[in-house]
């Protein structure tokens, strides 16, 4: 099967219009609008249960949408849309006998008819994503690092102009990571598409084109990194572990000269707050460090995309499902 | 289905040979198994060297992957077939239990496989890939009843020499793949009902039984009624009777009968897989 001719620009390689699809009690996602066009990387980020499986199912041909409108480059037709699909769920390959070659060109031939540049393009992938090594081992010698690894190459080694992937950062090192980045990029150079699910903010930051933000199965905020990290521009984050969270003065930390914001997870034991002025770190150590509520830990860091989606949702992006 | 040699050709082999990895290519992270014993080590190089592109091709190579699973899964029919043909069992009773055997080994191995496949997302996979689900799912089930065939093939043997007959033989042997086609599109039907492998088994027993039992295997194959009506319908029977004649018994149907119904049953069990195949992968 030949891949689909490239799309002239301007043409959406993907458009949902209010798909909706719940489920039995309410979850599931939608109505959602997604605009998606050649070169694009979304990352699809929210907590649990906010729908983005859900979501990323429906864009993959796997069931129709309940209400709403799906087309794959200019085309209502499913058939369309997997003639150039990569896909990789929250899942590895336990094809365990086979190499990770062998597995990785069994898939590639499904959109490959040509074998020889089924092959290169399999061992291309499987060089970009560090397992050229071990492409000749049984898949039962891997860890599972390098099963989320190969279960990547499968979905990208054919170079699909359109690549869903669901968490696909999930047990990859930080090389991994980089290698996947590295490789959204690379695509997105060469005009293909891909739509993540991924609470994984520094992934989102290197490797989205936008991001967006999902609650409750609805499409908040479609935007640039740059765009949503603007949202909580100027201030710093501070991230405090601590033994008990319930006897923590929280009012006394928000109303701390400097500190913007107070968010607790108690189940957790972790607050964040954003500030502004650094003359405020000692106060906030001083109070968080109280016998009530006893410091464990505090983190510093820039404003991410988890802070950014705290800030435009009001809610954090771990939350257990509902 | 693709019946063609695996081995893509000459020409890649040499060149997944020749590649060379990069260098720093070797991933961090702890390994869940040692690597590959040095005994085996050329012998398994070549077979990771065979690169399928179809799901026959998969199907042999993650059978022929595990000799010891593939040994146990021949013997184990042996192990069964032997002492009934050697010890001179009743052949009506020596015939119900090797159909058994047949429709089991076909129905529980493609039910289990799928209702896996599915839990473990590689339905879900396949039904994005840009061929007809129908093809992709007659693809997997041909494959699987090819490797049972093959499973089966000794039993056949050691049947056939208890009673050297051309005809029941045939009969036998044509029959033997024909209902393992129908036990794995059964199989492949009934992992569409079931949430889980565990599941599956359950089904496949509720379904088979009946099924069985109408085929006249526990009971014979009344001369009249309803139920030498539903027997004429039932697969099983007439593998029952192939297994009997081969034995030397009287077998309830002519070995021209049973060819018909192994053609028959063939058929109708590649036609079934086709609606079967696209509701499987619309399910995945």
């Amino acid at each position: 099967m030949t891949a689909v001719a490239p799309a002239a620009a301007g043409t959406p390689v993907l458009e949902a219009r209010a798909v909706e699809r719940r489920y039995r009690g309410g979850r599931g996602v939608g109505p959602v609008d997604l605009h998606v066009g050649p070169g694009d990387v979304v990352v699809l980020m929210g907590p649990n249960g906010a729908g983005k499986t859900t979501l990323l199912r429906l864009l993959a041909t796997l069931g129709r949408p309940q209400r709403g409108a799906l087309r794959w480059f200019d085309s209502a037709d499913p058939a369309v849309a997997r003639r150039s699909l990569g896909l990789s769920l929250d899942s590895t390959p336990d094809d365990e006998t086979l190499s990770g070659l062998q597995s990785a060109h069994l898939w590639c031939r499904q959109w490959i008819r040509e074998p020889s540049r089924a092959l290169a393009l399999c061992e291309e992938a499987l060089r970009r994503f560090g397992l050229a090594a071990v492409r000749h081992e049984p898949i039962a010698t891997y860890s599972y690092g390098m099963r989320r690894r190969l279960a990547l190459v499968e979905a990208l080694a054919h170079e699909p102009r359109l690549a869903l992937l669901d968490e696909p950062t999930a047990g990859l090192d930080p090389t991994g990571v980089h290698a996947l980045a590295a490789e959204l990029r690379r695509r997105a150079e060469s005009g293909c598409a891909t739509v993540v699910a991924s609470n994984d903010a520094n992934f989102a930051a290197m490797a989205a084109s936008r991001v967006a933000f999902l609650v409750d199965g609805r499409l908040l905020r479609c935007a640039a990194p740059a765009e949503l990290l603007a949202a909580v521009g100027g201030a710093r984050v501070a991230e405090l572990s601590v033994v008990d969270a319930t006897g923590l003065d929280v009012r006394a930390l928000r109303g701390l000269l400097g500190v913007e914001r107070v968010d607790v997870q108690a189940d957790d034991g972790v607050v964040t707050l954003r500030y502004h002025d650094p003359a405020s770190l000692p106060r906030i150590v001083a109070v968080a460090d109280h016998p009530g509520g006893r410091l464990r830990s505090m983190r510093l860091h820039e404003p991410d995309l988890a802070d950014a989606f705290r800030e435009l949702t009001g809610s954090p992006i771990h939350l257990d499902a509902r | 289905m693709s019946t063609k040699a695996p081995l893509e050709s000459r020409r890649q082999l040499e060149a997944a040979a020749t590649t060379r990895p990069a260098v720093g290519s070797q991933p961090s992270g702890r390994r869940t198994r040692t690597h590959t014993p040095a005994v085996a080590g050329a012998q398994t190089a070549r077979f990771h060297r065979i690169l399928p592109a179809t799901l026959w091709t998969r199907e042999w190579l993650l059978t022929l992957g595990r000799p010891r699973s593939a040994a146990i899964k021949v013997a184990m029919p042996l192990v069964l077939s032997v002492p009934l043909v050697s010890g001179g069992a009743p052949t009506f009773w020596a015939g119900m239990l090797l159909t058994v055997l047949v429709a089991m080994v076909g129905a529980v191995g493609s039910g289990v496989a799928l209702a896996r496949a599915r839990s473990g997302g590689l339905l879900a996979r396949l039904a994005v890939v840009p061929r007809a689900p129908s093809r992709l799912a007659g693809e997997w089930v041909l494959a699987a009843t090819a490797v049972d065939t093959v499973q089966m093939l000794p039993v056949a043997a050691v049947v056939v020499a208890s009673h050297p007959s051309a005809s029941a033989a045939l009969a036998l042997l044509a029959c033997i793949p024909a209902v393992l086609l129908f036990t794995n599109a059964l199989g492949c039907a009934l992992s569409l009902l079931a949430d889980g492998p565990g599941e599956v088994l359950l089904d496949v027993m509720v379904v088979l039984a009946p099924l069985l039992f109408l085929g006249g295997l526990f009971t014979g194959v009344p001369r009249e009624g309803w139920r030498w009506v539903a027997a004429r319908l039932d697969p099983f029977a007439y593998l029952h009777a192939a297994f009997t004649g081969a034995l030397g018994g009287v077998a309830s149907f002519s070995a021209a009968e049973v060819l018909v119904a192994a053609a028959v049953t063939a058929s109708i069990s590649l036609a079934a897989l086709a609606a079967v195949g696209r509701a499987l992968l619309a399910r995945a």
